[in-house]
């Protein structure tokens, strides 16, 4: 579904992404862990494009992605992505928020937009919240509405970065419910988290990075339990300590 | 000493006309300018077109740093030089445009430049296109910053349109300064036609402080 | 577009710019001076004290140089106070940008953390101590940058003066244009002139702009 070859990427004279390989079959779950600094959310980011690659090839379904404009949008549409900041639209109603790729990048009729808005707020919990506006809304709240800002556009798989790292600790556990959600619908996603209890419960693969590179990759109980590299050792107990 | 304030008193009906003008004029020009403003600073923040970018930078400097009344002499008595002769409140109008384009390109720059990064990548990600993104993200939010700025440029067009009684424009000003001539209550008449000026700022504030109210809610941002 | 005839005029020209900017110098030092105290007396917390100035900056900064001009320069004969047109410019500048500026520097001591002025009381510092050592040195951080902009726009606006007969760049280049008949070359070399001037301060300002920002 999601094929990533050898992609390396620099900024400037840093280079974050030193040759990083990984395929996302369809409805997968891949859960990337990592220190700072190892180059996971810049790789997320490549792969709908809002990081262009320096090196390397993307494939979508068979298809590669090349740097035409129409053929991006077109595959940002089949592919949701959810921010760490949410970057809803302040100045637009949650229903609006909702609604405005429907309408603008589908071109969808009023009413199947009210249908398509009305079920997604239902099942991230909001439907009650569909005249607020972004900023009478908590972290959490506003996080569940991006995501269902991104299903209204029908994806055929969703990139997470850092969801929850923005928000308060009671308020995550909304935002991972609804994630876990969609993943016993057999959404293809990839997710780049910190919540490493729940990236051992979701994943059906974790994968590790350090360093601009994937150190280690397999399932979850395996990573958890006995990961093979020393870094990855070292990383999940500085983490694990934590919790 | 004797003061007649009887006589702007009794002149009201001429000099009230003098501040519709004064009114119309500062309008007619807002929304040119406004429109060619956008036009400009959109073009400044995109640096992508490099000869639209810098020919939008030659202009707007070039206005900004030279005095508005030399630019409404450059064109109401310049161009006759090469045969242009446009009728004064022509000439005024494009002038003050002129001038306060390169201004508000400048706010509308500004504007844009502090809406965060994620709008952006937001709206990409579910497939928007630049101009859709542009319209209805961008743009509704930067009215929003831009707003107190643009209330200030409103006020500073006001007052430009002073300038054009030196062309003889039959804005307040020159109203003023004929009626002094005819009835030489000097302290009176301009102290009068300060107060109206004065008013006419006022009230114009709180007319855009209203419509930013109704038209542009307070919606408490908690950044996301 | 030759400009023969204006170069042919030059020494008018330099003789008005120089007045320009021997204005321009004037108005700015008087109403920075002026506008600088009173800013400080809006700061202060005796209402008596400030309600006269803050009528003042409101009206000033509420109405129209042009018209502030006139009402001095006509004016003051018609009430019998015998004053030059000299006399009349700066004075009506140092008003004009005094307000301006009045409320620049307001701004900039009321952006001043309140903690600020806490720690210095209770550092035994007075008025003017706290004002000289803790609270203007960062006021002035944070005022400078728009208050140069103002400054910049004072020597754009001493153009107006030459409607009430001033005899800088702009009046001077009226007569030259009556004898040579070429309107837009002079008022061209003009522009340019103030463009010379202003334009090297203007990209100063900014590039202090963006200093204050990283610091």
């Amino acid at each position: 579904m999601i094929n990533m070859k050898d992609i390396h990427k620099s900024f400037g004279h840093l280079e974050v992404l030193k040759g990083v390989s990984l395929q996302v079959g369809k409805g997968e779950v891949v859960v990337i862990i990592g220190p700072s600094g190892s180059g996971k959310s810049t790789f997320l980011r490549c792969i709908n494009k809002l990081e262009r690659v320096n090196k390397g090839e993307v494939w979508i379904d068979g298809v590669l992605l090349g740097d035409h404009k129409h053929q991006v949008r077109q595959m940002r549409q089949e592919i949701g992505m959810v921010f760490q900041s949410f970057n809803l639209f302040p100045h637009l109603s949650v229903f609006d928020n909702i609604a405005l790729g429907p309408r603008l990048a589908l071109g969808m009729p009023a009413d199947k937009v009210e249908e398509t808005v009305s079920s997604l707020l239902a099942k991230v919990g909001l439907s009650d919240k569909r005249d607020a506006y972004p900023g009478q809304l908590s972290g959490g709240q506003q996080q569940r509405i991006a995501i269902a800002r991104s299903l209204a556009m029908h994806p055929k798989a969703m990139l997470f970065d850092e969801p929850t790292s923005a928000l308060d600790p009671e308020l995550i556990g909304e935002v991972l419910a609804v994630i876990k959600t969609l993943a016993t619908e057999g959404m293809t996603m990839v997710i780049v988290t910190h919540e490493m209890n729940f990236a051992r419960e979701i994943s059906d693969r974790v994968v590790v990075m350090a360093d601009g590179r994937i150190i280690e990759e397999g399932p979850p109980d395996l990573i958890f339990t006995a990961p093979k590299e020393a870094r990855t050792k070292a990383f999940l107990r500085s983490v694990i300590d934590k919790v | 000493m004797f003061f007649d304030w009887w006589t702007p008193i009794r002149n009201l009906p001429y000099l009230l006309t003098g501040a519709a003008y004064t009114l119309g004029l500062t309008l007619v020009v807002f929304a040119l300018s406004f429109a060619a403003g956008t036009g400009l600073g959109v073009v400044r923040y995109n640096h992508r077109n490099k000869l639209a970018y810098g020919l939008a930078t030659a202009y707007v400097e070039l206005i900004r740093n030279t005095p508005a009344l030399v630019q409404i002499f450059l064109i109401y008595f310049g161009l006759p030089q090469f045969g242009i002769s446009l009728p004064p409140l022509v000439a005024g109008i494009i002038a003050l445009t002129v001038n306060n384009s390169a201004y508000i390109s400048e706010i509308v720059r500004a504007g844009i430049q502090v809406i965060h990064k994620g709008q952006t990548e937001a709206s990409h990600s579910i497939g928007l296109t630049e101009a859709q993104t542009f319209l209805f993200v961008i743009f509704p939010q930067a009215l929003r910053n831009i707003f107190p700025s643009m209330t200030n440029q409103f006020i500073m067009i006001i007052f430009g349109t002073t300038l054009l009684s030196t062309l003889d424009v039959r804005e307040l000003t020159q109203r003023a300064s004929i009626l002094n001539s005819e009835t030489f209550r000097t302290m009176e008449i301009f102290v009068f036609v300060t107060l109206m000026y004065y008013g006419i700022s006022i009230a114009c504030a709180a007319a855009l402080r209203w419509i930013n109210r109704r038209y542009f809610p307070q919606i408490n941002s908690q950044e996301g | 577009m030759d400009l023969s005839a204006v170069w042919a005029y030059r020494i008018v020209l330099a003789k008005g710019f120089l007045v320009t900017v021997e204005l321009s110098i004037m108005a700015i030092a008087t109403s920075t001076v002026f506008g600088f105290l009173t800013g400080l007396i809006l700061t202060s917390k005796s209402k008596g004290l400030k309600a006269p100035f803050k009528i003042y900056v409101e009206v000033f900064r509420g109405s129209p140089l042009l018209i502030q001009l006139f009402m001095i320069f006509f004016g003051f004969p018609y009430i019998g106070i015998q004053i030059s047109l000299f006399q009349t410019t700066i004075l009506v500048f140092t008003l004009y940008g005094g307000a301006y500026i009045a409320e620049i520097i307001r701004s900039g001591i009321e952006s001043i953390p309140k903690g600020q002025f806490e720690a210095a009381a209770s550092m035994g510092l007075n008025y003017a101590q706290t004002m000289r050592t803790i609270i203007l040195p960062q006021a002035m951080k944070v005022s400078l940058p728009p208050l140069m902009g103002f400054h910049i726009g004072l020597i754009k606006d001493t153009s107006i003066a030459s409607v009430i007969g001033y005899m800088e760049v702009v009046k001077e280049g009226k007569a030259i244009i009556n004898i040579t008949a070429k309107p837009f070359d002079v008022y061209i070399v003009i522009a340019l002139l103030y463009f010379v001037i202003c334009y090297p301060l203007s990209r100063f300002v900014t590039s202090m702009e963006k200093r204050t920002r990283t610091s």
